[in-house]
């Protein structure tokens, strides 16, 4: 529900017998009680407390005031504000070369990949590199040893720069917690694998000039397609005690209805025998440090696929599929079929809640709630020019370094946009450019006036295409307003029945062993952590 | 619980400061697979919803 169309950011949820009042420039919910609305709305009319006062002359006059009194404190902290923002992401130059600044300071880097081949010899149906026309195309483009030294390098730089300012307190968080770290990409890194085993020995053998950054503090992770494994490859993971993400979708005929090779034949049985291996070469090392991810394809049957993956014995994750040149798969006919089934999706969350032995049975169902842990509710201050970050701090957070050394802000992007090269550095006027032209993009009158904004998951990597970024269609917007708005029922519902469920769903999204949120070094707090998670701004 | 809604006559004001101003990233994006997004979160929940 909404107000009128003046206030096109303010929402209305039932809220039991009354109602949550959304204001999303001050990011900001408080509940009305349901005979107080017509007052609400009196008020947000006229702005004029005499005619309010006038106009409900047999209410309660004590109660009366002190309503009205609340919403003119409210008004002038920047709450009921009308109309759309005038400017949702700053585009001052000033601003965003300050905000650079701040988050090369103080930014804990959580993600740094290397694209160590842009070969694969698989031709995934869903893959963007094998699909989309714009996107970086599967060739033989191998990472040199040399390029992977010299990230590996920059790597370290930047980890020291935010690690150097720390306490020791700080520090011993840091390296619990936001460990050093990195990550082989493709294509299909195996196609490669000299570089990555050569990578992972010296990223493990560097002399940090700190002794406190051991061998065992630093971790690896590898991306496969399964497609090659043999005892050198194993004897390889399981010294260096990888972090191996491997794909999979389900059973056979589900996985091979995408994941083929290049000759187009079902690749299930060389994955699976492969996956195989690994569990009877050290069963140790399959149930602790192998994920498989499996794509939840269009078309795909998830109850069965979900089946397959608890059976493998091993972590497991059911991923649903990116689109190409959208974020949302046939946005009508979701819309209604998620408008359709809310209540009965609601209830049935609800049973899983009341079934479960404990929170771990339900995060997952859950996880669409992890949003509103920063949803304020009190001490309101809103304004029409905000300055949001609607996507992780880009080219700071999380870095892709290309085959022959460019700088991305994320593996998930086309690679149109590069902000440097490990060989020459930083190209700090195209990162600059890449923020400028991402918060030119969430300016459109589209996101300026949409209620949803600081919902919205589709960050930039998302929305880069051919060099710029492009938001999603406006079926697409109506799509995930629909679904921002479920959240909100879903989250009201829990809050109002099962709030020990709400409580461990927050505590578990601050844990940063569940979720590695974005932290500040400025903001870890001074004395001994103690086990707590520092908190985000 | 740090999320407590409150009622009008129950919120405490504070003011005006940057709150809403300070840069903050909004996208917690936390996968290290290289498949996950957030967009892809957010649509599976309705997908989620779809299905069953």
């Amino acid at each position: 529900m909404h107000f009128d169309d003046s206030f096109p950011l303010l929402r209305l949820f039932e809220f039991g017998d009354d109602f949550l009042v959304y204001d999303a420039k001050p990011h900001f919910a408080f509940i009305v009680e349901a005979d107080e609305l017509p007052i609400l709305r009196a008020w947000l009319n006229t702005r004029n407390r005499e005619e309010v006062l006038a106009r409900h002359a047999g209410a309660d006059r004590e109660r009366l005031s002190l309503l009205l009194d609340g919403y003119e404190k409210m008004a002038a902290r920047g709450v009921f504000l009308p109309g759309g923002l005038e400017r949702l992401c700053s585009t001052d130059m000033g601003d965003l070369n300050r905000q650079l600044d701040y988050f090369f300071a103080n930014v804990l880097m959580r993600k740094y990949v290397l694209e160590v081949t842009e070969d694969c010899n698989f031709r995934c149906r869903y893959c963007m590199n094998s699909m989309e026309e714009n996107h970086r195309r599967h060739r033989p483009a191998h990472m040199s040893f040399d390029t992977a030294r010299t990230a590996i390098d920059h790597y370290c730089g930047l980890y020291l720069s935010i690690y150097d300012q720390l306490n020791d307190d700080q520090k011993r968080f840091l390296l619990e917690e936001y460990e050093p770290h990195i990550g082989f990409y493709g294509g299909e890194p195996t196609l490669n694998f000299d570089v990555v085993r050569r990578g992972t020995e010296y990223f493990k053998t560097l002399d940090w000039g700190r002794p406190e950054i051991t061998r065992d503090k630093t971790t690896v992770s590898l991306n496969t397609n399964l497609s090659r494994m043999n005892d050198e490859i194993l004897n390889f993971l399981v010294d260096n005690d990888i972090q191996l993400f491997a794909s999979l979708d389900g059973t056979r005929d589900q996985h091979d209805r995408n994941r083929i090779d290049a000759a187009g034949r079902g690749t299930f049985d060389i994955a699976y025998a492969n996956l195989m291996r690994i569990r009877d070469f050290n069963a140790n090392y399959y149930a602790q440090k192998v994920t498989v991810f499996a794509v939840d394809a269009l078309g795909n049957d998830r109850t069965q696929n979900q089946a397959f993956l608890n059976a493998l014995g091993c972590k497991h994750s059911l991923l649903d599929q990116a689109l190409p040149d959208r974020v949302v798969d046939a946005p009508e006919a979701s819309l209604k079929s998620l408008l359709e089934n809310t209540d009965k999706s609601i209830r049935r969350k609800l049973e899983v809640i009341a079934a479960a032995g404990n929170s771990d049975a339900y995060i997952d169902e859950l996880q669409a709630l992890f949003s509103f842990e920063n949803l304020g509710t009190d001490a309101p201050y809103g304004s029409n020019k905000t300055n949001r970050v609607i996507s992780c701090p880009m080219g700071v957070d999380n870095i892709m370094i290309g085959v022959n050394g460019e700088m991305h802000i994320c593996h998930k992007t086309d690679s149109s946009m590069p902000f440097g090269n490990v060989h020459t550095g930083l190209d700090r006027e195209a990162l600059i450019r890449l923020n400028l032209d991402y918060a030119k993009a969430l300016n459109d009158s589209q996101c300026r006036e949409c209620w949803a904004h600081n919902f919205c998951g589709i960050c930039g990597a998302m929305r880069m295409k051919k060099g710029g970024f492009v938001n999603p269609l406006p079926k697409e917007c109506d799509y995930l307003r629909a679904a921002a708005e479920f959240n909100f029922k879903l989250f009201i519902a829990v809050y109002r029945q099962r709030p020990e469920a709400l409580e461990a769903i927050f505590r578990f999204k601050k844990d940063s062993k569940n979720h590695k949120t974005v932290v500040f070094a400025d903001k870890l707090p001074k004395s001994p952590l103690n086990g707590r998670t520092p908190q985000t701004p | 619980m740090k999320t407590k809604l409150k009622k009008v006559r129950d919120l405490t004001y504070t003011e005006k400061k940057a709150l809403t101003g300070g840069g903050v990233p909004t996208c917690e994006c936390s996968c290290t697979c290289g498949y996950g997004t957030s967009a892809e979160a957010m649509d599976s929940t309705a997908r989620s919803v779809v299905q069953k």
